[in-house]
């Protein structure tokens, strides 16, 4: 019994200069199914709802209120196509995590000796960990031996074994990808109202704090980015654990129920990630398009308003 | 970074398909669905309108509808009243007419009989004169005595004078 834990995604073949990864392949998968199914939807929409379109309607519906309650009706309906894309594709692509298959379908690959000889380098941080998570600081991928089994290690390294699937957003390239556009459409926001002189201005308002102010918008990028990447990642590897825990239990009931709490909490953190990264892209852009004079009032305003936003940030936080 | 599996072209390629995604999402999915809750807003905003309206309108027509109700009743009696008044002063004059007519009818009558006697009594005082004027003759005829002609005559006309 082993288990594959791996932090960067795994390249399953290359496209000229691109590395196409794992977690690419399951994107491109997660939007094609997006925007074949919404879109279907959308295209047959009847002014009396059925079913599927009713579950969108109510997504969507949700998704509005939301963006027009805190951004207003202007800025609201400027931001929704956004918010909206970045909820939609972030909880539906944390879902995949659940799916069977995903992250448990494998591929066989010859290994890369240049890689792992680099890896080998690296001092290993996971040392005396249970599991021999060994391999989380390393350049390489490795399959960590669960049990003291020595074929299985030495298998590893003869023999790569690669997820087919891996959720998007257990890949830091595609949280950054969403962070940084983010970051650039609050930038945009925030020049388009109030121009580069006032933006500025407004940033350095105290001017001391100028510098506060820069670092504190470009962490963002990183806060966003690693937030999502680290909840998704963690949930993997959690179910990843519990799945390997149960397995080798060998106790025959188990392996049915155990798992199925854990695959719930995970339907919950992915839903909560999903609101907690499209409710901060939609404050950021608020703040930056408000007025100088209420900026602060908007900003008490947006967190009573919606307290759903510090909450779940809490729970997600506590949880993973 | 590497250890993160930051990679440039990795990072690229999932940049620019988030943001297509994004376009198209918006384009055929969740753009069309966000008109279609506009449009049922608006429709249900509209019928709740015209439901209210509607409402108004119906008011309205209940009471007007009520009104004319109460004036035609009030025309009714009026009608009603009207015609009464106006039987009564039929009646009253066909009575007055009838018995004025009636009056005039035995007034006639009495005058014709009148007439008639006077007239009856013409004739007979004719017929006695032509009576006497036959028995005179006679008379004469018989008894050609001066003394008794004269004598009859006198009576005669005695006669005829009553």
């Amino acid at each position: 019994m082993k288990i594959h834990i791996s932090v960067k995604p795994e390249v399953l073949f290359q496209l000229g200069p691109v590395a196409v990864t794992n977690s690419m392949f399951t994107m491109f998968i997660v939007m094609g199914l997006l925007l074949l199914v919404f879109g279907l939807i959308a295209k047959n929409a009847k002014p009396v709802p059925g079913k599927a379109q009713g579950i969108f309607e109510l997504i969507a519906e949700f998704l509005l209120d939301l963006v027009e309650g805190t951004g207003g009706k202007k800025i609201g309906r400027q931001v929704f196509p956004l918010v909206g894309a970045i909820f939609i594709f972030i909880a539906f692509a944390n879902y995949t995590g659940i799916l069977p298959g995903v992250g448990t379908i494998y591929i066989k690959k010859a290994p890369e000796a240049g890689v792992v000889h680099e890896g080998e380098a690296v001092p290993a941080e996971g040392e005396g960990a249970a599991l021999e998570l060994a391999s989380l600081g390393q350049d390489t991928i490795v399959t960590a031996p669960i049990t003291a089994g020595g074929e299985a290690a030495a298998e590893g390294h003869e023999e790569e074994h690669l997820p087919l699937f891996r959720p998007p957003n257990a890949d830091i390239n595609m949280t950054l990808a969403m962070a940084v556009l983010t970051f650039t459409l609050v930038q945009v926001a925030g020049i388009k109202a109030h121009g580069v002189g006032g933006r500025l201005k407004h940033m350095a308002d105290p001017v001391f704090l100028f510098p506060i102010e820069v670092i504190g918008e470009f962490s963002r990028i990183i806060s966003l980015s690693a937030r999502l990447f680290g909840n998704v990642f963690a949930g993997e590897v959690l179910l990843g654990v519990i799945y390997a825990m149960v397995g080798a239990l060998k106790i025959a009931v188990l392996p049915l129920f155990l798992p199925v709490v854990f695959i719930g909490l995970e339907l919950l953190f992915g839903t909560i990630q999903a609101l907690v990264f499209a409710l901060l892209t939609l404050i950021y852009i608020t703040l930056a398009s408000a007025s100088h004079s209420d900026h602060g009032h908007e900003e008490a305003h947006d967190v009573a308003h919606h307290p759903k936003a510090p909450g779940a940030h809490a729970s997600a936080g506590a949880g993973d | 970074m590497g250890a993160l599996g930051l990679d440039l072209w990795g990072f690229i390629v999932q940049l620019i398909a988030f943001m297509i995604f994004v376009f198209l999402f918006w384009k055929f999915a969740l753009g069309p669905i966000t008109s279609v809750l506009d449009k049922r807003t608006e429709s249900v905003k509209e019928s709740l309108a015209a439901a209210e309206r509607m409402k108004a309108e119906l008011a309205a027509t209940a009471t007007r509808n009520e009104e004319i109700l109460n004036e035609a009743r009030r025309e009714a009696q009026q009608i009603v009243a009207q015609a009464k008044v106006a039987s009564d002063a039929t009646i009253a004059r066909a009575q007055e007419a009838a018995a004025a007519q009636a009056g005039e009818y035995q007034a006639r009558a009495e005058a014709t009989i009148r007439q008639e006697v006077e007239q009856a009594r013409l004739q007979l005082r004719q017929e006695v004169a032509d009576l006497s004027v036959s028995a005179a003759e006679k008379i004469v005829r018989k008894n050609l005595d001066p003394a008794a002609q004269a004598a009859l005559i006198a009576e005669a006309l005695a006669q005829a004078s009553n």
